[in-house]
């Protein structure tokens, strides 16, 4: 398999790999928007398909998790928030706690703090008043940036009841959170993850290929019930 | 008892939700008012989406949710009401219009609760408010809801300070620059309710109603007044001539008006229903502070008069209202109406003020400061006798014998005042110049009968009195219609005025581009008697063309187009035997000062170039008529010169005109550009007649030398404007091609845009290339599009597509590859230097014209669509689509798409609907599955984007 981005490999997949209707669909949807995206969901397709390869689960969360960042970007919404690691931002206050704990005079013991705030009790605390004030910011700007993309991948374009938008928003942190945490290696249940892989599949078909109609009917029924038994 | 919806269901049905068309879709089906409550729970209620703002204008987002409300508000009106009080709009007039939808669909006293709301919404400017407004106003007057009717009244009236273009003016001291004051909304709004809505507030509460709009006509004139003034005056005799309604009154007075009549009718109609209160309203008008209202009052003690008849006597019996002229007309109709019943008493206090006479201070003082000297006593007498004679015509017939008698000595002197009851008087409006003769009376007519008249009638002095160019209109029609007739008796208007000359020659030009014969020998001798009259010499001095014309020069520059329009080559065309008589004139006429260089250089500035000015001018005009004798004479040579061997036709057959074209370029005889432009209007025609004059001349039509570059511009730009592209052009004219193009790109991006010479030059090049004469190589097209603006190179590439789009039938298969080769190199779409989206949307026009190859165009337009988005001639383009799609229905459904995802305005798709439609039914019918796949999902995305019309492809499914 090329690896090349540029490259829309779809006329040969049917002869090595197996996928369901709605990965196929899902993934006509991604090659027909930008090839790469289309090539990493079928990354992680291949790779889960090969059983021999233990670390498989890893590897194609982390295609999945690069998927939803390159969406994110695909449809013009801003995802410094999400590119923005936390690592990054808490090495400073991981060297601020050490040099702290080392040489406060506060530090009177192990797990014992006590006395008047020193300079260096003082960088430590201003190191973590900045590190959280960050940690804050980048939640919302996370949130923000996922209702966003949820704005823009909406053909309609037009506001949606907070009400609405506020669960699609929680199940694309819910999703994007599982799959950083697979790709690094934090536990997981196969069953788990086929199963968030598959709702991600339709979480994402429906809004990249939306079944308008049949949603209408759908809604259509629930109004006739609910007026029904009233 | 309130029903409950299933709250299983409610879940089910919010968490199927997720796309705005289906938010859309829901409320908009939801027929009962029971999901208010679950909704509002579920906080689905209480986010009406703020207004947007793009490029300086403001949209309102329409809202599914305050439409449901609207449609649930009869239902249950309790619910919709609680909800409506507790939602906040964020100022979005598409939701506050839905709330008044429910307001009104709601008992008025549960309506009222809403009318605080709706006050302040009227408080922005925006339109789709007033007219439910309005309704709302009359729904509550009819629940005699009178507090809240009359809230949201005041609002409706609310007048505020004039706005101008010019700021300055806003607050000008000066009373014809500063704006009239307006309602605060649309005034055609505020007619509607004064005339609709206004008279329900009226039928409940009129005494109030009478109040509301004193104050706000009062508030209208405050607001008029120029700030600083002390003496200001409504002068409402002047704009409201009369009260009561009145012909004299403006049709359409504008808010001052409808205010003044509406202000009258709520008081007439508050003492209708309470007529004790007539002296009180009459007070309270007399107590405001403007003239209007004392003359409201006055109108409405006429009309109530009989039932307070010391009322009158007080009116007519006080000399400040009698004196008082801006308040003349509504005291003349009482004192008309009720004089008769007068007692002695009164009548006697009036003849007496009228013996006394008027006040001539004010008179006095304005003759001083206006003329600057004193009037005399005689002039004084004449004042006041003329005054009297106006009242004692007011009075007419009332007067005894003696008075009676002073009347008619008085009116034998000044003749019967017309309409004294009135300040002033208009007597109609202006239509244009009239003639005294209609066309039926001037046919009826035999010619002699008509030059008798002409030499009989002179026109009055005065505004809007037949004049000499109402009756050469009336001419001009009249030979038009019977030019048999006319031109075999033109001689006999020999030695009449130019105007009506000149009328007649229009009429015979008229008729011959009509198709008519003329008797063209009377004709031409008839403009042979007026081009040799005294060109310089003024008919008459005056500014007012109504007069006539002022000198020969404009009866001069219809003979020539009416000899341009004689020689063309067609049936009726003059006679081979008039060429020496047509030769006199034209020769005569090409010697006119006009235009002279002064009036050029004024020209220069206006929009009117060389050869607009050269078909408007009578020396260009005359030219023009020179080059169409010497083709006439080329079409009628064998009869002209039967004898002649000589089988070739050139200049040197006729020399005199030979002489006159070869003068007419010497900078030292004929300074004018314009005339230098006809040159270059007739170029082509002259390299077909004598290659060798025009070898010989060219340096003279476009000189190259750099003090004379206006000139060659003036010959230049008319060749590219209107001589078509030929190779024979191409051939001769290509140093003046190079010189042209060497200078292309200085053009600003508003001439192009205008299609100024630059857009011009381009398309002469691209036909030269579209046809084989130059190829892509070629300098001309190189520098061309080297040198083109973006602006230029945008307009070359539309006019070639709208070319391609209007050729009928196939093109030749050379003519394909050089425009493919064309759009390939010269508009990349790949590497650093890709075209601009301008440029490539233009490619819109070239696939719609379906003449280029197919599965190139598909290629192209799908490279075009991903780089610029969207493409020109968009529906066009759906309709080709629409074409191929049995033959490329994957292609099909794949462009549409990728249009309908470049549509950003938001109506593409309903202006393609019809043909968007027939590609997707194609398609999805295909046996295809992909094909199929594609346009399915497109209608979804489209349903998805709320144009739901499309949804019906799938039913048919």
């Amino acid at each position: 398999m090329s690896a090349d981005p540029g490259v829309d490999p779809r006329g040969t997949i049917s002869e090595v790999l197996e996928v369901a209707p709605h990965q196929e669909a899902l993934m006509n949807e991604l090659f027909d928007r930008r090839t790469d995206l289309g090539n990493i969901y079928l990354g992680a397709l291949f790779v889960l398909s090969n059983a021999s390869n233990h670390d498989r689960h890893a590897l194609a969360a982390h295609n999945l998790r690069e998927l939803m960042d390159r969406l994110m970007a695909h449809i013009g919404v801003d995802t410094r928030a999400w590119t923005d690691q936390m690592a990054g931002r808490l090495e400073p206050l991981v060297t601020a706690w050490t040099q702290a704990s080392e040489n406060s005079s506060a530090h009177t013991g192990p797990d014992d703090w006590s006395g008047a705030i020193d300079n260096h009790l003082r960088k430590f605390l201003h190191k973590a008043e900045k590190f959280f004030a960050w940690l804050n910011e980048n939640r919302i700007a996370r949130r923000v940036s996922v209702r966003q993309t949820l704005e823009n991948l909406d053909p309609g374009r037009k506001q949606v009841p907070e009400a609405i938008r506020a669960p699609g928003i929680k199940a694309w942190m819910k999703y994007h959170k599982y799959f950083v945490g697979v790709a690094h290696h934090h536990g997981f249940a196969p069953s788990e993850f086929d199963s968030n892989l598959h709702d991600l599949e339709h979480y994402l078909l429906n809004r990249l290929r939306p079944r308008t109609f049949q949603e209408f009917e759908e809604i259509r029924k629930l109004i006739e019930q609910g007026e029904a038994s009233d | 008892m309130r029903q409950v919806i299933d709250p299983e269901i409610v879940e089910k049905a919010i968490s199927s939700i997720s796309t705005s068309a289906e938010v859309e879709f829901f409320f908009d089906n939801l027929a009962s008012p029971e999901w208010i409550k679950p909704l509002e729970e579920r906080g689905l209620l209480s986010e009406a989406p703020e207004p947007e703002e793009e490029d300086g204008l403001i949209g309102f987002p329409p809202w599914p949710v305050s439409r449901y409300l609207a449609r649930m508000a009869q239902k249950d009106p309790e619910e919709v009401l609680r909800v409506a009080l507790e939602l906040r709009t964020n100022g979005n007039a598409s939701v506050q219009a839905d709330l008044i939808d429910a307001a009104l669909a709601m008992p008025p006293n549960l309506a009222a609760q809403l009318a605080s709301k709706v006050a302040k919404w009227l408080q922005t400017p925006y339109l789709l408010l007033p007219h439910r407004s309005a309704a709302l106003v009359s729904h509550l007057a009819k629940g005699e809801q009178a507090d809240a009717a009359f809230e949201i009244a005041r609002e409706m009236l609310a007048v505020e300070p004039g706005r101008s273009w010019d700021e300055a003016d806003e607050g000008s001291s000066d009373p014809y620059l500063k704006p009239e004051p307006q309602s605060r909304v649309q005034q055609w709004d505020v007619e509607e309710f004064v005339k609709l809505n206004l008279p329900d507030l009226v039928r409940i509460a009129a005494r109030r109603a009478f109040d509301l709009l004193s104050e706000m006509l009062e508030e209208f004139v405050q607001l008029r007044r120029v700030e600083g003034e002390p003496e200001y005056r409504d002068i409402s005799e002047v704009w409201r001539p009369s009260i009561a309604p009145h012909a004299q009154n403006p049709t359409f007075g504008g808010l001052r008006d409808l205010l003044v009549s509406a202000t009258r009718e709520a008081a007439l109609e508050a003492i209708n229903q309470d007529p004790d209160s007539l002296r009180e309203i009459v007070a309270e008008l007399e107590q405001r502070k403007w003239t209007i209202f004392r003359r409201i009052a006055l109108d409405v003690v006429n009309e109530f008069g009989e039932q307070d008849q010391t009322l009158v006597d007080l009116k007519l019996t006080n000399r400040a209202i009698f004196s008082d002229a801006s308040l003349r007309h509504e005291y003349a109709v009482l004192i008309s109406n009720y004089f008769g019943q007068r007692s002695a008493s009164v009548q006697d206090t009036v003849y007496g003020w009228i013996e006394e006479g008027p006040d001539l201070t004010y008179y006095i003082e304005r003759i001083d400061r206006d003329e600057e000297r004193q009037p005399d006593e005689e002039e004084l007498e004449n004042r006041r006798e003329y005054w009297r004679l106006e009242w004692y015509e007011i009075l007419r017939d009332f007067l005894s014998e003696e008075l009676m008698r002073s009347y008619e000595v008085l009116s034998a002197k000044y003749g019967v005042p017309q309409h004294p009851d009135f300040v002033s008087w208009s007597s109609g409006v202006m239509v244009g110049p009239t003639s005294p003769l209609s066309n039926e009376q001037i046919q009826a007519m035999t010619i002699d009968e008509l030059t008798e008249f002409l030499r009989s009638w002179l026109p009055e002095e005065g505004f809007m009195v037949p004049s000499r160019e109402g009756l050469g209109r009336a001419i001009s029609d009249v030979v038009s219609e019977d030019p048999q007739r006319y031109s075999a008796q033109a001689a006999k208007l020999t030695g009449f005025d130019p105007t009506y000359v000149r009328s007649a020659i229009v009429g015979f030009k008229r008729a011959s581009e009509g198709g008519y014969g003329l008797e063209w020998e009377p004709v031409l001798e008839l403009c042979r008697w007026a081009a040799s009259q005294p060109r310089n010499e003024m008919v008459r001095d005056t500014d007012d063309l109504e007069e006539g014309d002022p000198h020969w020069g404009w009866a001069r520059m219809e003979i020539a187009r009416l000899l341009d329009e004689g020689l063309k080559p067609k049936e009726y065309q003059i006679p081979p035997s008039l060429k020496a008589l047509s030769w006199s004139i034209i020769e005569q006429i090409a010697e006119d000062p006009d235009p002279t260089t002064e009036s050029e250089d004024r020209q220069e500035k206006s929009p009117m170039d060389a050869a607009a000015r050269s078909i408007n001018s009578v020396r260009g005009t005359a030219l023009h008529a020179a080059f169409r004798f010497v083709f006439w004479c080329r079409q009628n040579s064998d009869q002209l010169w039967p004898d002649s061997e000589d089988s070739a036709f050139n200049l040197d057959r006729i020399p005199e005109a030979k002489e006159l074209l070869e003068r007419h370029l010497q900078l030292e005889q004929d300074k004018s550009q314009a005339v230098r432009s006809v040159y270059g209007w007739w170029i082509l025609s002259m390299i077909q007649l004598d290659r060798k004059w025009i070898d010989s001349h060219l340096h003279d039509v476009f000189p190259h030398e750099e003090g004379l570059r206006p000139y060659w511009e003036a010959a230049w730009h008319t060749v590219v404007r209107f001589v078509p592209p030929s190779k024979l052009l191409l051939e001769v004219l290509r140093d003046e091609y190079e010189i042209a193009l060497r200078q292309i790109g200085s053009e600003s991006a508003d001439d192009v845009a205008r299609e100024g010479p630059e857009a011009r030059l381009a398309e002469h090049i691209l036909t030269y290339y579209w046809r084989g004469d130059l190829d892509l190589e070629s300098d001309f097209v190189q520098v061309l599009w080297a040198l083109a603006s973006l602006g230029l190179r945008v307009h070359a590439l539309t006019v070639l597509g709208r070319a391609l789009y209007n050729t009928e039938g196939r093109l030749q298969d050379d003519v394909i590859d050089r425009l493919q080769e064309f759009w390939e190199r010269l508009v990349p779409t790949t590497g650093p230097s890709v075209a601009a989206s301008d440029e490539l949307k233009a490619f819109g026009w070239w696939f719609a014209s379906g003449k280029l190859d197919a599965g190139w165009s598909i290629a192209q337009l799908e490279t075009v669509l991903k780089l610029a988005k969207q493409i020109d001639a968009s529906h066009l383009a759906v309709q080709r689509l629409a074409s191929i799609v049995d033959d490329y229905p994957r292609e099909s459904v794949s462009l549409l798409a990728a249009m309908v995802e470049g549509d950003t305005q938001g109506w593409g798709p309903h202006l393609w609907r019809e043909n968007a439609m027939q590609v997707l039914k194609q398609a999805l019918s295909n046996p295809d599955t992909q094909t199929r796949q594609s346009a399915e999902n497109l209608v979804h995305r489209l349903g998805a984007r709320g144009y739901l019309e499309y949804g019906d492809l799938l039913q048919a499914e």
